[in-house]
């Protein structure tokens, strides 16, 4: 595991490198809650792939900027990184919030990317189709939301959290809110040049998604000119941990078909 | 001492019982809940009640702005000020909007052309408040939270300066961005007109509400009486080091207040409205009151600490009295009670809250006028 600092116009990305030297290059984007169960998902991944593994801006502990404003702001500061680090044939893998700002890097510039996998993504909207009111539930309904498996649910509500970690959460909370709140969620920009991402696309969806509808998968594959989706039965909006070995093995196997 | 009758136009036939099965009366609170029969009879109630207060003798009358909620029935405060200025016509009586949100409009120009109208129209009676909105309104207006103060500062100035600019100008800001400001007509108080902050108490709004460049005045609503003395120390403390000595004029106080003619009489009166006013209709969950941004992250853990302590029981009038978030009483404990918080802030805006949760009418215009002749004059000297 190594630790790394990018700094851009005076705001510093965290970003962490690990996974097996030589293996494809993966880029994980977190989703929009820094809740602890994707480090198993993030073990899987690094099993076979070189995985790093950023604080998005804004979010854990990456810097909050002044001039931060908007997804375009977020996806730039990728694109110097990419730069930065040099790295071509990348896999993205994003889930939500992540899944989103993966979309917005590729619709900018692909020339490093080589797929981008997708797990219940923010960032796109068919019609007649709302986004879960994250910001309006109670915590416990944020929680219970967001998975299927009660159990599973229950035992996120059982932990506490120390000052610090629910600071910490705020922060991610707050810059969900600077991304997302107003239009919920997604991009009409996006949406539109959707068609840019010439490249190998995966979506995975949870089929019982309560935050973002597995029908928003519909205007995806409309848009983009080559996806794929894989639904998941009797799964929420947390794919890559409510069902962590399917997930897994359908972003592995997708990632494996991608010339390296 | 000055004495300004609030309104909040709450729809006080509303069916509680099934309106608790929502989570809040704001933002989620279907709207057939709203007869507008009885809404329609509401508002000719209430803008009489406050007609009668200026008859009474107040020197100022206020309405405020909500939305989407069964709280207070004005999400356009301006119209209700249009008619009280119309039935006061002749008098010297205020029409104060406390106030309208500044951050949840997209062109605030226009917030400065209506209170420039409304000025004129009352040939310079108006008093206008500022406000950020409380955090349900950026839920239902979906502007971003996260701009909150952003937005209200640059729409003050913006507001401000089309008020005393005699020039088109251009403005060139974070979320506003016009090429002409050109404000017709011009307000008719100079150089524009009183401009008044209504808040909780935020820290960084005293201290730009206190500001040499602004020395607006701070009216603290639905606080209780020992964090009301607090924050006016602070805001004169403020004062005192940006170098100058703030006034009594620039302290209010606005709070649910009833006068009966003995102490228990009144709290038997008042007792089951206010209860409905703190427990029904201003019960509103962390998240909707708090979106994210709306406060900073440190203020944000400070209050979820606080509410850790509040259990999820109603509370009676008792313990809003002991608290102090009400004042109700025979007209001699009323008196007190503002002297006693006078003693030790010297503020000089007193804003009773004469109508509140379900009082009736009869009620609200019997302690109106209790305290226009019984308190007011005990206390006019402060």
């Amino acid at each position: 595991m190594i630790d790394g600092t990018f700094e851009i116009m005076g705001a510093k990305l965290r970003y962490r490198r690990t996974g097996k030297s030589g293996g494809k290059p993966v880029l994980y984007l977190h989703s929009e809650e820094s809740l602890p169960g994707d480090t198993a998902f993030i073990e899987s991944l690094s099993r076979d792939h070189e995985v790093i593994i950023p604080d998005h801006l804004g979010f854990g502990e990456s810097d909050n900027p002044d001039w931060f404003r908007a997804m375009g702001d977020m996806a730039y500061c990728y694109l110097e990184l990419l730069d930065h680090l040099g790295v071509s044939g990348l896999n993205i893998v994003g889930a939500s919030m992540g899944g989103w700002i993966g979309a917005e890097i590729a619709v900018r510039d692909r020339s490093r990317l080589a797929s981008l996998s997708l797990i219940a993504p923010f960032g796109v909207r068919e019609k007649g189709q709302t986004y879960g009111d994250v910001f309006l539930w109670t915590p416990e309904q944020n929680i219970r939301n967001r998975f299927v498996d009660q159990q599973l649910a229950g035992s996120y509500l059982q932990k506490e959290h120390s000052k610090e970690e629910t600071a910490s959460l705020l922060k991610d909370r707050y810059a969900t809110a600077r991304l997302g709140w107003a239009p919920r969620f997604h991009s009409p920009e996006l949406q539109r040049w959707l068609h840019r991402i010439k490249l190998p696309v995966l979506l995975i969806w949870g089929e019982d998604d309560k935050i973002a509808p597995a029908a928003m998968a519909r205007s995806w594959q409309a848009g983009l000119p080559n996806s794929r989706l894989v639904l998941i039965p009797a799964c929420g909006h947390l794919p890559h941990m409510e069902r962590k070995d399917e997930t897994f093995a359908a972003v592995a196997k997708f990632i494996g078909e991608q010339r390296a | 001492m000055k004495f300004h009758a609030f309104h909040l136009m709450p729809y006080r036939h509303l069916n509680f019982e099934e309106a608790n099965k929502y989570p809040s009366y704001w933002v989620v609170l279907p709207n057939k809940f709203y007869d507008p029969k009885k809404g329609a009879a509401l508002y000719q109630e209430y803008i009489g009640q406050l007609v009668y207060a200026a008859k009474c003798g107040f020197d100022g009358i206020c309405v405020n702005e909500h939305h989407q909620n069964a709280y207070g029935l004005m999400p356009a405060p301006n119209l209700i000020a249009m008619s009280l200025i119309e039935r006061t016509r002749g008098m010297n009586t205020s029409v104060a909007v406390l106030g309208r949100a500044l951050p949840i409009v997209n062109n605030p120009v226009t917030i400065a052309e209506e209170f420039a109208m409304l000025d004129n129209l009352s040939e310079g009676r108006l008093i206008a408040g500022f406000v950020r909105g409380i955090g349900c309104e950026y839920h239902s207006s979906t502007v971003n939270p996260i701009y909150s103060h952003d937005r209200f500062h640059e729409a003050h100035d913006i507001i401000t300066r089309a008020w005393t600019s005699t020039e088109p100008f251009d403005y060139e800001g974070e979320h506003y961005n016009f090429n002409y400001v050109n404000c017709w007509p011009r307000p008719m108080q100079e150089p524009h007109p009183r401009i008044w902050i209504p808040t909780q108490g935020s820290g960084e709004t005293i201290d730009w509400a206190s500001d040499p460049a602004r020395k607006y005045p701070m009216i603290m609503a639905f606080s209780p009486a020992e964090a009301v003395v607090r924050f006016h120390e602070i805001y004169k403390q403020r004062a005192r080091e940006y170098g100058y000595e703030s006034t009594g004029e620039q302290l209010g106080w606005s709070t649910p207040l009833y006068v009966g003619e003995t102490d228990e009489i009144a709290r038997r009166e008042a007792a089951p409205h206010i209860e409905s006013l703190f427990n029904d209709f201003f019960h509103i969950p962390f998240e909707f009151l708090f979106p994210p941004g709306y406060t900073g992250i440190p203020s944000l853990q400070r209050m979820m600490e606080f509410r850790k302590g509040i259990g999820t029981s109603k509370l009676q009038l008792n313990d809003f009295f002991e608290r102090g978030n009400c004042i109700v009483g025979s007209p001699d404990t009323v008196a007190s009670k503002i002297e006693e918080i006078h003693a030790k802030t010297g503020f000089k805006i007193m804003i009773p809250m004469i109508q509140f949760g379900t009082l009736p009418d009869d009620l609200v215009r019997k302690s109106t006028q209790m305290f226009a002749e019984e308190v007011i004059p005990k206390i006019r000297h402060l």
